[in-house]
């Protein structure tokens, strides 16, 4: 035996499984393969390492496949609801925003919020061409020479 | 030892047979192949996200939220990789985005505490874990509470499912040499474990 079973155990601790029941063609496993001691322990660390697998496989989700599915579709349409919502609202927060930027700089800015003002009837009225499906909003500004057109 | 070897040799491949047709189903909107796809790989991606967690609580919470991303995002899978790869990657992805909510959770709830003069610190896993980990017996305690989650993952993908240390450096993004050295560490942890509950085995060792 080219290792004594002190080292045995030591390599033991980390070794590869075809080493612990001495089926490999390493030193350890040669020594596992005549040392009944060492043989002993690798057989050990083998069962117990199968029992560690079985126990592990034993522990199951609390939720129960066919309720973890249902439970799944409840929450993607939940999560669908709020994307679409979300979809709808940024645009529109986003526009609003704009919108107030524009009318803030208006070029009757001194005027106070929420006032209102009689726009001129000269004013040109947008045409405005967009592809199905596409929604688009328009806002007039106070400035006569901007109007903010919002695609989304 | 037989039972271990052929649980753990051929699962990487048996868990991918007949995969491909229940993907492509279910990439066409067909919800009974989505619905089969998940019952088979529903045990697994538990064990995964046990895995990675080490909490039963937070494996449940994880595999319950790789069911809705799976949805989501399996027309993104292109078959370039394993699906159980691919599906692995997921979980763990999922697992992160649970600890992650849970430090800021704690985090948030901590510095709560200390501004109400309370500076009691409360395990964000909760009181039942002890519990579980008790009546699973002592190896299991010993890999869900005593490995760092690398070398939680890494055994388990290893030794108790017969994944090749270089398929886990992929899967990890570990060079394979790390993944060795967390393995080894693992069955230290492990192994010693056992033979201090069989003294008899290594009492006249040294002698």
């Amino acid at each position: 035996m080219a290792i004594d079973c002190t080292t045995a155990l030591e390599l033991l601790l980390e070794a590869e499984p075809a080493d612990l029941d001495g089926s490999a063609s390493s030193e350890l496993s040669v020594h596992v393969r005549e040392c009944a001691r060492c043989r002993a322990v690798g057989q050990e660390l083998l069962v117990q390492q199968d029992r560690l697998s079985r126990e592990l496989a034993a522990l199951r989700p609390a939720v129960g496949v066919e309720d973890a599915l249902q439970k799944a579709r409840r929450e993607r349409m939940r999560r669908s609801r709020r994307r679409q919502a979300w979809r709808l609202a940024a645009p529109l927060a986003a526009a609003a925003a704009v919108a107030a930027v524009f009318l803030a700089r208006g070029p009757e800015a001194g005027r106070m919020p929420g006032e209102v003002v009689a726009l001129p009837a000269s004013r040109i009225e947008p045409s405005v061409e967009v592809s199905a499906g596409q929604n688009v909003m328009v806002f007039e500004t106070r400035d006569r020479s901007a109007k903010v057109i919002w695609f989304y | 030892m037989p039972g271990y070897r052929e649980n753990c040799l051929s699962e990487p491949t048996r868990m991918e047979e007949g995969v491909s047709a229940l993907i492509e189903g279910a990439q066409a909107g067909d919800d009974g192949a989505f619905e089969q796809l998940v019952r088979r790989f529903y045990d697994r991606i538990y064990r995964w996200a046990l895995a990675r967690t080490g909490d039963r609580d937070d494996a449940d919470d994880v595999t319950q939220e790789v069911l809705v991303r799976l949805h989501r995002h399996l027309d993104g899978f292109d078959g370039r990789s394993r699906f159980t790869t691919w599906l692995f990657q997921v979980t763990r992805s999922a697992a992160a985005d649970l600890h992650r909510r849970r430090t800021r959770r704690a985090r948030l709830a901590l510095r709560a505490r200390l501004g109400s003069g309370r500076t009691e610190v409360v395990d964000p896993r909760g009181s039942e874990t002890q519990a579980d980990l008790d009546r699973a017996g002592g190896l299991v305690a010993v890999f869900l509470e005593e490995l760092s989650d690398r070398q939680r993952e890494v055994f388990d993908l290893v030794d108790l499912h017969g994944y090749a240390p270089a398929e886990v450096g992929a899967m990890l993004g570990m060079e394979p040499v790390t993944v060795r050295s967390h393995l080894f560490r693992a069955r230290r942890s492990i192994r010693r474990k056992v033979l201090e509950s069989h003294p008899e085995l290594v009492e006249d060792y040294g002698n």
